[in-house]
């Protein structure tokens, strides 16, 4: 069978002679030549697993984090410390801060050493929509660094609200949830809870099914003044209307807009920046220059990318460091930059239904961030009610 | 959130006539600043002035001032 086989492939080779060109031997040495390489993987469906490798441009080009920040001592040498008792705000200046170069030759210039660097918490994983090939998520994965301090508050009084221990907890979310048909699936979950630690006998002494039920009722039907959690809120809008005549300003025509909902700015903004996700947040403006590595002469040149290395958060930086800070306030004071946008929704393929919302986003934040829809950077603030005057406006 | 009758009937009772193309222009565009008078409330204005103050994740209270760098908005004027 062997030498059969190979004669099917030398004549498979005479074929191809016939095809090339009679002076190009170089194509067909390969054939004389095998590559002796190990036996590949087999995969289950009985093809050889393909071993997947990093592109050139991803092995070469990798985006580098921000070299690091002068040692905090060591800028202190450089740079006269202030002196802490009275200085005037006019003397506030740009410090000029930099960082060293990466390996792109790109450098930051700080105002003044920052309390917060994001980038160093930051890693390719953060930025990249799909998974990454495999050995870079590895990279990521020790890279990133784990935010430790984010213990969250054991609160265990209250987080069976408005039940008031595990135990009736438990009872009545395997009361409400899952199937209304107690089947054997239920039942195993109720002796999973009974077994839990979060079962008490003791507790239940006092359990009454419907009581209960009307707590967690009440609790669910509760004024919308009393869940803070969201903050919406509905007004109405009165506009003026201009009707062609001459009023007094008293008596200028006036139209009520029944539902816009809104929230409160400054709740939004709150939650913005107190949420785990502004760790990646930059709370200091820098300059970002690129030095070409090669030529050492060359003259750095200023890059624009992101909202906090923009000139306009410089300017409002600045001039909020000049202003003269709240009394008996010592707290780093620091540019929210917001970036709103607005425009109709549509919320169908088919048919009209539309939304005119509001949105908000944090210019701290860095766009590739911002950019990735899993990442929850973009706030509702407001949806706009619509006037429609179809049929008389033309 | 729409008042086709409302805002019609309004006007039609005010002047006689449907408002022209222009007016409900000018009608739309009150309606986006007046939203604007409401979301720009006096709690945000006391924080643009004095800052508020805000836990970051990173342990560290800052004073927040919100500026508005970028507006990117289209009104309903249609």
């Amino acid at each position: 069978v062997a030498i059969a086989a190979d004669e099917n492939l030398i004549l498979e080779l005479e074929h191809e002679h016939e095809v090339l060109p009679p002076n190009d031997t170089s194509q067909n040495t390969s054939h004389h030549q095998p590559s002796v390489e190990p036996d590949p993987e087999i995969s289950a469906s009985g093809r050889a697993v393909r071993k997947k490798r990093l592109t050139w441009k991803l092995l070469q080009q990798l985006p580098a984090p921000p070299g690091p920040l002068p040692e905090p001592l060591s800028a202190f040498q450089i740079i006269e410390p202030p002196s802490e008792t009275s200085l005037p705000n006019s003397e506030i200046v740009w410090r000029a801060i930099k960082t060293s170069c990466n390996s792109f030759g790109l450098y930051r210039e700080y105002p003044d050493i920052p309390t917060h660097n994001p980038d160093n918490t930051l890693c390719l994983l953060n930025l990249v929509d799909n998974s990454p090939p495999i050995n870079e998520m590895e990279l990521s994965t020790s890279v990133s660094t784990p935010l430790s301090h984010q213990d969250p508050i054991s609160s265990s009084s209250s987080s069976f609200f408005p039940f008031k221990n595990s135990t009736i907890f438990g009872m009545m979310s395997w009361m409400w949830t899952g199937s209304s048909m107690k089947s054997i699936g239920e039942m195993k979950k109720l002796v999973d809870f009974l077994k839990s630690d979060d079962f008490k006998k003791d507790d239940l002494a006092t359990f009454d099914i419907h009581s209960e039920t009307t707590k967690f009722d009440n609790y669910l039907e509760r004024p919308a003044s009393d869940n803070p959690q969201d903050g919406w809120r509905e007004s109405e809008v009165i506009i003026q209307v201009p009707d062609g005549k001459i009023h007094s300003k008293d008596s200028i025509p006036t139209f009520k807009v029944p539902g816009l909902h809104h929230r409160s700015l400054v709740d939004v903004i709150k939650t913005i920046y107190s949420d785990v996700a502004s760790t990646s947040f930059h709370y200091m403006p820098f300059k970002s220059f690129w030095k070409d590595p090669s030529t050492p002469e060359s003259v750095p040149q200023r890059v624009h990318d992101e909202l906090y290395s923009s000139d306009a958060m410089i300017e409002a930086h600045m001039k909020l460091q000049q202003q003269p800070p709240e009394p008996g306030c010592t707290l780093e004071r620091v540019v929210a930059s917001l970036m709103l946008w607005s425009d109709s929704t549509h919320l169908a393929n088919f048919g009209t239904a539309s939304l005119w919302p509001l949105y908000l986003f944090s210019g701290n934040q860095s766009k590739y961030v911002r950019g990735k829809p899993n990442t929850a950077s973009c706030h509702h603030v407001a949806y706009i009610p619509k006037v429609r005057t179809i049929g008389y406006s033309m | 959130m729409q008042l086709p009758p409302d805002f019609l009937d309004f006007y039609v009772e005010l002047t006689g006539d449907g408002p022209p193309t222009d007016v409900s222009t000018h009608c739309r565009r009150e309606l986006m600043h007046a939203v604007w008078a409401i979301l720009l409330d006096d709690d945000f204005l006391h924080a643009y002035e004095h800052g508020i103050v805000i836990l970051c994740p990173d342990g560290i209270f800052r004073r927040f001032y919100p500026r508005i760098f970028t507006y990117s908005a289209d009104y309903p004027e249609k």
